[in-house]
Protein backbone atom coordinates (compact mmCIF):
# COMPACT_ATOMS: atom_id res chain seq x y z
CA UNK A 1 0.00 0.00 0.00
CA UNK A 2 1.37 3.77 -0.72
CA UNK A 3 1.90 5.68 2.15
CA UNK A 4 1.47 9.26 0.45
CA UNK A 5 3.47 11.28 3.17
CA UNK A 6 6.05 8.67 3.26
CA UNK A 7 6.20 8.66 -0.09
CA UNK A 8 5.95 12.99 -0.45
CA UNK A 9 9.07 12.82 1.60
CA UNK A 10 10.99 11.61 -1.14
CA UNK A 11 11.11 14.51 -3.11
CA UNK A 12 13.28 17.33 -2.80
CA UNK A 13 12.55 20.86 -4.14
CA UNK A 14 14.33 21.62 -7.29
CA UNK A 15 17.08 24.39 -7.13
CA UNK A 16 16.65 27.73 -8.46
CA UNK A 17 18.70 29.28 -10.96
CA UNK A 18 19.92 31.92 -7.94
CA UNK A 19 20.66 28.64 -6.10
CA UNK A 20 23.83 27.17 -8.62
CA UNK A 21 26.67 29.24 -6.66
CA UNK A 22 25.16 27.51 -3.43
CA UNK A 23 24.92 24.15 -5.35
CA UNK A 24 28.57 23.98 -6.34
CA UNK A 25 30.06 24.68 -3.29
CA UNK A 26 27.87 22.40 -1.44
CA UNK A 27 29.06 19.74 -3.73
CA UNK A 28 31.02 17.32 -2.16
CA UNK A 29 34.31 17.29 -4.39
CA UNK A 30 36.37 14.60 -2.56
CA UNK A 31 37.08 11.52 -4.25
CA UNK A 32 39.04 8.78 -2.69
CA UNK A 33 42.46 10.38 -3.75
CA UNK A 34 41.51 12.97 -1.52
CA UNK A 35 40.22 10.63 0.98
CA UNK A 36 43.50 8.73 1.14
CA UNK A 37 45.39 12.01 1.34
CA UNK A 38 43.55 12.98 4.41
CA UNK A 39 44.12 9.67 6.15
CA UNK A 40 47.81 9.70 5.40
CA UNK A 41 48.00 13.23 6.82
CA UNK A 42 46.11 12.02 9.88
CA UNK A 43 48.76 9.09 10.02
CA UNK A 44 51.39 11.42 10.11
CA UNK A 45 50.17 13.65 12.17
CA UNK A 46 49.74 10.65 15.00
CA UNK A 47 53.21 10.00 14.23
CA UNK B 1 58.72 -3.02 -17.85
CA UNK B 2 56.34 -0.19 -16.25
CA UNK B 3 57.07 3.16 -17.48
CA UNK B 4 57.39 5.09 -14.21
CA UNK B 5 55.26 8.76 -14.08
CA UNK B 6 57.78 11.85 -14.11
CA UNK B 7 55.18 13.77 -13.07
CA UNK B 8 52.32 13.32 -10.39
CA UNK B 9 48.88 12.11 -11.35
CA UNK B 10 47.29 14.26 -8.33
CA UNK B 11 48.96 17.69 -7.95
CA UNK B 12 52.03 17.42 -10.65
CA UNK B 13 55.01 17.63 -8.65
CA UNK B 14 57.70 15.30 -9.24
CA UNK B 15 57.85 11.70 -8.43
CA UNK B 16 60.26 9.45 -6.75
CA UNK B 17 61.44 6.20 -8.16
CA UNK B 18 59.74 4.45 -5.86
CA UNK B 19 56.41 5.60 -6.87
CA UNK B 20 55.77 8.25 -4.32
CA UNK B 21 54.95 11.97 -5.14
CA UNK B 22 57.50 14.24 -3.33
CA UNK B 23 54.71 16.74 -2.69
CA UNK B 24 51.32 14.92 -1.69
CA UNK B 25 53.23 12.00 -1.03
CA UNK B 26 50.13 9.53 -2.89
CA UNK B 27 51.52 6.38 -4.47
CA UNK B 28 51.20 6.70 -8.36
CA UNK B 29 50.28 2.89 -8.79
CA UNK B 30 47.03 4.07 -6.24
CA UNK B 31 46.23 6.87 -8.46
CA UNK B 32 46.32 4.96 -11.45
CA UNK B 33 43.73 2.95 -10.09
CA UNK B 34 41.54 5.09 -9.22
CA UNK B 35 41.55 6.93 -12.23
CA UNK B 36 40.88 3.11 -14.22
CA UNK B 37 37.89 2.57 -11.81
CA UNK B 38 36.39 6.16 -12.29
CA UNK B 39 36.88 5.47 -16.18
CA UNK B 40 35.30 1.87 -15.76
CA UNK B 41 32.18 3.83 -14.22
CA UNK B 42 31.97 6.09 -16.41
CA UNK B 43 31.67 3.67 -19.26
CA UNK B 44 29.24 1.63 -17.81
CA UNK B 45 27.23 5.11 -17.06
CA UNK B 46 27.39 6.28 -20.92
CA UNK B 47 26.05 2.49 -21.97
CA UNK B 48 23.29 2.93 -19.53
CA UNK B 49 22.89 6.77 -20.82
CA UNK B 50 22.33 5.57 -24.43
CA UNK B 51 19.81 2.71 -23.73
CA UNK B 52 17.61 5.20 -21.37
CA UNK B 53 18.59 3.86 -17.86
CA UNK B 54 19.25 7.39 -16.84
CA UNK B 55 18.98 6.45 -12.90
CA UNK B 56 21.97 3.72 -13.30
CA UNK B 57 23.80 6.49 -15.63
CA UNK B 58 23.18 8.21 -12.65
CA UNK B 59 24.52 6.08 -10.23
CA UNK B 60 27.55 4.78 -12.36
CA UNK B 61 28.58 8.45 -13.23
CA UNK B 62 28.83 9.87 -9.46
CA UNK B 63 30.79 6.58 -8.42
CA UNK B 64 33.16 7.22 -11.44
CA UNK B 65 33.68 10.84 -9.96
CA UNK B 66 34.10 9.38 -6.17
CA UNK B 67 37.07 7.56 -7.61
CA UNK B 68 38.23 11.07 -9.94
CA UNK B 69 36.34 14.21 -9.12
CA UNK B 70 38.26 15.54 -12.21
CA UNK B 71 37.12 12.96 -14.69
CA UNK B 72 35.43 15.36 -16.92
CA UNK B 73 33.68 13.05 -19.21
CA UNK B 74 31.91 11.83 -16.47
CA UNK B 75 30.85 15.24 -14.89
CA UNK B 76 29.91 16.55 -18.02
CA UNK B 77 27.77 13.25 -19.07
CA UNK B 78 26.26 13.87 -15.62
CA UNK B 79 25.33 17.07 -16.42
CA UNK B 80 23.85 16.49 -19.42
CA UNK B 81 21.76 13.35 -17.85
CA UNK B 82 20.27 15.74 -15.11
CA UNK B 83 19.55 18.10 -18.15
CA UNK B 84 17.90 15.86 -19.98
CA UNK B 85 15.67 14.88 -16.47
CA UNK B 86 15.18 18.65 -16.18
CA UNK B 87 17.23 19.44 -13.65
CA UNK B 88 18.79 22.42 -15.09
CA UNK B 89 20.52 23.89 -12.29
CA UNK B 90 22.14 19.87 -11.09
CA UNK B 91 23.65 20.57 -14.79
CA UNK B 92 24.53 23.63 -14.39
CA UNK B 93 26.91 23.20 -11.59
CA UNK B 94 28.57 19.92 -12.70
CA UNK B 95 29.18 21.74 -16.06
CA UNK B 96 30.89 24.66 -14.13
CA UNK B 97 32.86 22.23 -12.25
CA UNK B 98 34.24 20.88 -15.28
CA UNK B 99 34.74 23.66 -16.79
CA UNK B 100 36.90 24.70 -13.87
CA UNK B 101 39.13 21.15 -14.14
CA UNK B 102 39.57 21.44 -17.87
CA UNK B 103 38.91 24.77 -19.50
CA UNK B 104 40.28 23.96 -22.86
CA UNK B 105 38.76 21.17 -25.09
CA UNK B 106 35.69 20.92 -22.99
CA UNK B 107 32.49 20.76 -24.23
CA UNK B 108 30.91 21.76 -21.05
CA UNK B 109 31.96 25.31 -22.10
CA UNK B 110 30.01 24.79 -25.32
CA UNK B 111 27.14 24.14 -23.27
CA UNK B 112 27.60 27.10 -20.73
CA UNK B 113 27.95 29.44 -23.57
CA UNK B 114 24.50 27.57 -25.25
CA UNK B 115 22.44 28.16 -22.01
CA UNK B 116 24.67 31.93 -21.27
CA UNK B 117 23.49 32.64 -24.86
CA UNK B 118 19.37 31.55 -24.30
CA UNK B 119 18.41 33.63 -21.37
CA UNK B 120 14.86 32.63 -21.74
CA UNK B 121 15.90 29.06 -20.79
CA UNK B 122 17.21 29.73 -17.95
CA UNK B 123 14.18 31.74 -16.73
CA UNK B 124 12.01 29.15 -17.79
CA UNK B 125 14.27 27.04 -15.86
CA UNK B 126 14.03 28.89 -12.55
CA UNK B 127 10.03 29.08 -13.31
CA UNK B 128 9.76 25.19 -13.42
CA UNK B 129 11.53 24.86 -10.33
CA UNK B 130 9.55 27.74 -8.55
CA UNK B 131 6.29 25.95 -9.87
CA UNK B 132 7.30 22.57 -8.81
CA UNK B 133 8.64 23.41 -5.30
CA UNK B 134 4.97 25.17 -5.22
CA UNK B 135 3.16 22.34 -6.35
CA UNK B 136 5.40 20.18 -3.77
CA UNK B 137 4.07 22.56 -0.89
CA UNK B 138 0.74 22.34 -2.15
CA UNK B 139 0.91 18.52 -1.97
CA UNK B 140 1.96 18.18 1.68
CA UNK B 141 -0.69 20.61 2.68
CA UNK B 142 -3.35 18.02 0.64
CA UNK B 143 -4.26 21.47 -1.97
CA UNK B 144 -4.49 18.81 -4.69
CA UNK B 145 -6.09 21.10 -7.24
CA UNK B 146 -3.71 23.56 -6.74
CA UNK B 147 -1.11 21.47 -7.12
CA UNK B 148 -2.25 20.15 -10.24
CA UNK B 149 -2.49 23.39 -11.86
CA UNK B 150 1.05 24.11 -10.64
CA UNK B 151 2.14 20.75 -11.63
CA UNK B 152 0.36 21.40 -15.45
CA UNK B 153 2.24 24.60 -16.11
CA UNK B 154 5.41 22.50 -14.91
CA UNK B 155 5.18 19.99 -17.42
CA UNK B 156 3.91 22.33 -20.27
CA UNK B 157 7.32 24.10 -19.72
CA UNK B 158 9.15 20.97 -20.29
CA UNK B 159 7.85 18.12 -20.84
CA UNK B 160 10.78 15.94 -19.80
CA UNK B 161 10.36 17.05 -16.01
CA UNK B 162 10.48 13.60 -14.43
CA UNK B 163 10.19 14.82 -10.90
CA UNK B 164 6.62 16.64 -12.02
CA UNK B 165 5.13 13.57 -13.84
CA UNK B 166 6.14 11.58 -10.70
CA UNK B 167 4.72 14.29 -8.30
CA UNK B 168 1.81 13.98 -10.93
CA UNK B 169 1.52 10.07 -10.51
CA UNK B 170 1.61 10.33 -6.50
CA UNK B 171 -1.10 13.06 -6.13
CA UNK B 172 -3.32 10.78 -8.84
CA UNK B 173 -3.05 7.48 -6.78
CA UNK B 174 -3.86 9.41 -3.51
CA UNK B 175 -6.93 10.09 -5.33
CA UNK B 176 -7.56 7.35 -7.20
CA UNK B 177 -7.26 7.77 -10.36
CA UNK B 178 -4.89 4.82 -11.34
CA UNK B 179 -5.41 5.24 -15.27
CA UNK B 180 -3.90 8.37 -15.01
CA UNK B 181 -1.33 8.01 -12.88
CA UNK B 182 -0.17 5.11 -14.76
CA UNK B 183 0.01 7.25 -17.84
CA UNK B 184 2.48 9.41 -16.36
CA UNK B 185 4.55 6.88 -15.24
CA UNK B 186 4.91 5.33 -18.70
CA UNK B 187 6.26 8.68 -19.61
CA UNK B 188 8.49 8.58 -16.98
CA UNK B 189 9.49 5.45 -18.04
CA UNK B 190 9.61 6.83 -21.69
CA UNK B 191 12.31 9.14 -20.78
CA UNK B 192 14.18 7.13 -17.42
CA UNK B 193 14.15 3.53 -18.56
CA UNK B 194 14.83 2.37 -14.93
CA UNK B 195 13.63 4.86 -12.52
CA UNK B 196 13.29 3.66 -9.26
CA UNK B 197 10.06 5.35 -7.97
CA UNK B 198 7.96 4.78 -11.17
CA UNK B 199 9.01 1.17 -10.90
CA UNK B 200 8.66 1.08 -6.98
CA UNK B 201 5.09 3.02 -7.60
CA UNK B 202 3.90 0.71 -10.20
CA UNK B 203 4.16 -2.73 -8.62
CA UNK B 204 2.32 -0.72 -5.39
CA UNK B 205 -0.29 -0.36 -8.06
CA UNK B 206 -0.53 -4.06 -8.77
CA UNK B 207 1.54 -4.04 -12.17
CA UNK B 208 3.45 -6.78 -12.99
CA UNK B 209 7.57 -7.26 -13.77
CA UNK B 210 6.19 -7.97 -17.45
CA UNK B 211 3.65 -5.51 -17.13
CA UNK B 212 6.01 -2.71 -16.19
CA UNK B 213 8.32 -3.92 -18.93
CA UNK B 214 5.70 -3.86 -21.27
CA UNK B 215 4.71 -0.31 -20.42
CA UNK B 216 8.93 0.63 -20.72
CA UNK B 217 9.22 -0.51 -24.59
CA UNK B 218 5.54 1.00 -25.54
CA UNK B 219 6.64 2.98 -28.58
CA UNK B 220 3.51 4.74 -28.83
CA UNK B 221 3.16 6.25 -25.66
CA UNK B 222 0.27 8.31 -25.63
CA UNK B 223 1.42 11.79 -24.29
CA UNK B 224 0.01 13.07 -21.11
CA UNK B 225 -2.55 15.84 -22.32
CA UNK B 226 -4.44 18.62 -20.68
CA UNK B 227 -7.68 16.54 -19.80
CA UNK B 228 -5.71 14.04 -18.23
CA UNK B 229 -4.72 16.00 -14.81
CA UNK B 230 -8.22 16.38 -13.71
CA UNK B 231 -12.27 16.39 -14.69
CA UNK B 232 -12.55 13.80 -16.93
CA UNK B 233 -12.14 10.32 -15.42
CA UNK B 234 -12.58 7.18 -17.56
CA UNK B 235 -15.02 4.52 -16.90
CA UNK B 236 -12.75 1.57 -16.46
CA UNK B 237 -12.73 -1.75 -14.73
CA UNK B 238 -10.79 -2.19 -11.21
CA UNK B 239 -7.10 -2.97 -12.45
CA UNK B 240 -7.93 -3.05 -16.26
CA UNK B 241 -7.05 -0.32 -18.48
CA UNK B 242 -9.33 2.19 -19.92
CA UNK B 243 -10.03 2.07 -23.39
CA UNK B 244 -7.76 3.34 -25.57
CA UNK B 245 -8.98 5.49 -28.53
CA UNK B 246 -8.84 4.31 -31.92
CA UNK B 247 -5.94 6.17 -33.57
CA UNK B 248 -4.28 5.89 -37.12
CA UNK B 249 -0.51 3.44 -37.05
CA UNK B 250 2.04 6.15 -35.59
CA UNK B 251 5.43 5.70 -36.40
CA UNK B 252 8.24 6.92 -33.94
CA UNK B 253 11.35 6.46 -34.53
CA UNK B 254 13.78 5.01 -31.90
CA UNK B 255 14.18 6.52 -28.85
CA UNK B 256 12.45 9.83 -29.90
CA UNK B 257 9.78 11.42 -27.08
CA UNK B 258 6.75 12.76 -27.96
CA UNK B 259 6.37 16.24 -27.24
CA UNK B 260 3.71 18.35 -26.04
CA UNK B 261 2.73 21.85 -27.00
CA UNK B 262 4.27 24.24 -25.05
CA UNK B 263 1.56 25.82 -22.41
CA UNK B 264 0.29 28.80 -23.32
CA UNK B 265 -2.13 31.54 -21.33
CA UNK B 266 -4.33 31.96 -23.99
CA UNK B 267 -3.65 35.82 -24.56
CA UNK B 268 -6.60 37.93 -24.46
CA UNK B 269 -4.25 41.18 -25.23
CA UNK B 270 -4.92 40.67 -29.16
CA UNK B 271 -8.58 40.39 -29.33
CA UNK B 272 -8.49 43.39 -27.05
CA UNK B 273 -9.04 45.70 -30.21
CA UNK B 274 -11.70 43.48 -32.02
CA UNK B 275 -13.68 42.93 -28.65
CA UNK B 276 -13.32 47.02 -28.59
CA UNK B 277 -14.59 47.51 -32.00
CA UNK B 278 -17.50 45.20 -31.42
CA UNK B 279 -18.33 47.22 -28.48
CA UNK B 280 -18.57 50.54 -29.98
CA UNK B 281 -20.80 49.20 -32.66
CA UNK B 282 -22.90 47.64 -30.51
CA UNK B 283 -23.10 50.65 -28.57
CA UNK B 284 -24.28 53.24 -31.58
CA UNK B 285 -26.49 50.58 -32.72
CA UNK B 286 -28.10 50.65 -28.79
CA UNK B 287 -27.78 54.43 -29.35
CA UNK B 288 -29.21 54.86 -33.21
CA UNK B 289 -32.27 52.39 -32.26
CA UNK B 290 -33.02 52.89 -28.42
CA UNK B 291 -31.65 56.32 -27.52
CA UNK B 292 -32.41 58.45 -30.55
CA UNK B 293 -35.88 57.65 -31.04
CA UNK B 294 -36.74 58.34 -27.39
CA UNK B 295 -35.26 61.59 -27.25
CA UNK B 296 -36.65 62.59 -30.67
CA UNK B 297 -40.51 61.71 -29.44
CA UNK B 298 -39.81 64.13 -26.65
CA UNK B 299 -38.37 66.70 -28.95
CA UNK B 300 -41.14 66.68 -30.77
CA UNK B 301 -43.81 66.28 -27.75
CA UNK B 302 -42.14 69.82 -26.48
CA UNK B 303 -42.49 71.19 -30.12
CA UNK B 304 -45.84 70.44 -30.00
CA UNK B 305 -46.87 71.76 -26.78
CA UNK B 306 -44.60 75.53 -27.66
CA UNK B 307 -46.42 75.62 -31.36
CA UNK B 308 -50.00 75.21 -29.70
CA UNK B 309 -49.20 78.00 -26.37
CA UNK B 310 -48.20 80.09 -29.67
CA UNK B 311 -50.81 79.55 -31.70
CA UNK B 312 -53.03 80.40 -29.12
CA UNK B 313 -51.36 83.30 -27.95
CA UNK B 314 -51.46 84.65 -31.49
CA UNK B 315 -55.07 83.69 -31.75
CA UNK B 316 -55.92 85.97 -28.57
CA UNK B 317 -53.78 88.63 -29.82
CA UNK B 318 -55.97 88.59 -33.49
CA UNK B 319 -58.85 88.88 -31.68
CA UNK B 320 -57.70 91.61 -29.83
CA UNK B 321 -56.18 93.57 -32.89
CA UNK B 322 -59.63 92.72 -34.41
CA UNK B 323 -61.48 94.44 -31.53
CA UNK B 324 -59.55 97.35 -31.66
CA UNK B 325 -59.72 97.69 -35.83
CA UNK B 326 -63.41 97.81 -34.72
CA UNK B 327 -62.40 100.15 -32.63
CA UNK B 328 -60.80 102.32 -34.75
CA UNK B 329 -63.20 102.20 -38.02
CA UNK B 330 -65.94 102.99 -35.11
CA UNK B 331 -64.29 106.37 -33.94
CA UNK B 332 -63.16 107.11 -37.75
CA UNK B 333 -66.84 107.37 -38.31
CA UNK B 334 -67.51 109.48 -35.44
CA UNK B 335 -65.08 111.56 -36.49
CA UNK B 336 -66.39 112.02 -40.24
CA UNK B 337 -69.93 112.33 -38.27
CA UNK B 338 -68.24 115.35 -36.23
CA UNK B 339 -66.32 116.62 -39.10
CA UNK B 340 -69.48 116.96 -40.66
CA UNK B 341 -71.52 118.23 -38.08
CA UNK B 342 -68.38 121.20 -37.66
CA UNK B 343 -68.82 121.74 -40.88
CA UNK B 344 -72.25 122.30 -40.84
CA UNK B 345 -72.37 124.37 -38.33
CA UNK B 346 -69.59 125.88 -39.19
CA UNK B 347 -71.81 126.80 -42.39
CA UNK B 348 -74.56 127.67 -39.94
CA UNK B 349 -72.48 129.91 -38.09
CA UNK B 350 -71.35 131.59 -41.24
CA UNK B 351 -75.29 132.14 -42.22
CA UNK B 352 -76.05 133.41 -39.19
CA UNK B 353 -73.01 135.95 -39.36
CA UNK B 354 -74.36 137.33 -42.79
CA UNK B 355 -77.88 137.77 -41.49
CA UNK B 356 -76.42 139.40 -38.50
CA UNK B 357 -74.88 141.62 -40.99
CA UNK B 358 -77.64 142.14 -42.99
CA UNK B 359 -79.68 143.04 -39.84
CA UNK B 360 -76.81 145.42 -38.92
CA UNK B 361 -77.18 147.08 -41.66
CA UNK B 362 -81.05 147.47 -41.65
CA UNK B 363 -80.86 149.10 -38.42
CA UNK B 364 -81.91 152.59 -39.63
CA UNK B 365 -79.68 156.00 -38.16
CA UNK B 366 -81.13 159.26 -36.10
CA UNK B 367 -81.07 162.30 -38.15
CA UNK B 368 -77.87 163.79 -35.45
CA UNK B 369 -76.51 160.48 -35.48
CA UNK B 370 -77.23 160.71 -39.42
CA UNK B 371 -75.18 163.37 -39.99
CA UNK B 372 -72.43 163.22 -37.61
CA UNK B 373 -73.32 159.13 -37.96
CA UNK B 374 -72.09 160.19 -41.57
CA UNK B 375 -69.42 162.03 -40.63
CA UNK B 376 -68.07 159.15 -38.63
CA UNK B 377 -69.19 156.51 -40.77
CA UNK B 378 -65.39 156.64 -41.46
CA UNK B 379 -64.14 154.92 -38.54
CA UNK B 380 -65.73 155.88 -35.40
CA UNK B 381 -67.00 153.31 -32.91
CA UNK B 382 -68.40 155.28 -30.63
CA UNK B 383 -71.62 156.11 -32.71
CA UNK B 384 -73.49 152.88 -31.32
CA UNK B 385 -73.29 154.67 -27.30
CA UNK B 386 -74.60 157.72 -28.86
CA UNK B 387 -77.44 155.82 -30.67
CA UNK B 388 -78.05 154.19 -28.05
CA UNK B 389 -78.41 156.78 -25.27
CA UNK B 390 -80.92 158.58 -27.98
CA UNK B 391 -82.05 155.07 -29.57
CA UNK B 392 -85.36 154.02 -27.48
CA UNK B 393 -87.10 153.90 -30.65
CA UNK B 394 -84.49 151.58 -32.43
CA UNK B 395 -84.36 147.86 -30.65
CA UNK B 396 -79.98 146.67 -30.75
CA UNK B 397 -79.02 143.53 -30.45
CA UNK B 398 -75.82 142.98 -28.27
CA UNK B 399 -72.96 140.69 -29.77
CA UNK B 400 -73.39 138.07 -26.70
CA UNK B 401 -76.95 137.74 -27.58
CA UNK B 402 -76.29 136.79 -30.91
CA UNK B 403 -73.38 134.07 -29.84
CA UNK B 404 -75.68 132.90 -27.61
CA UNK B 405 -78.87 132.52 -30.41
CA UNK B 406 -75.88 131.10 -32.57
CA UNK B 407 -74.79 128.52 -29.89
CA UNK B 408 -78.62 127.27 -29.36
CA UNK B 409 -78.76 126.69 -33.28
Amino acid sequence: MINFEEELKRFKPSLEVDQTEEAIYSNDLKDISDIVLQMTKDLRGIN
Amino acid sequence: MAVRRKTCLYCGAPVRTNGYCTDCGLNQAFLKKAYNTSDYHYNIGLDKARVRDLSGAIDSLKMSLRYNKRNVNARNLLGLIYYELGETVMALSHWVMSANYQSKGNIAIRYLKEIRNDPKRLEDANQLARMFNQALNYAKQRDFDLAYIQLRKTLSLNPHFVNGYLLLSLLNIEQGRLGKARKALTKVLSIDRTNTMAIHLLKEMGETEEGIMKLRDEKNAEPVSEGDYYGVEQIAEEGKKPARKILGEISFKKNTNTKINRYKEVSMARFSNIYMLVGLVIGVLVLYFLVVPARTRALSRENEELRASYSEELSSKNFTISNLNDTVTELEGRISEYEEQISDLEATVSSLNEQINSLESQIPATPDDASEGGANNDGSEGNSDSQNNDGSSVTTVAEDDLQNMINNE
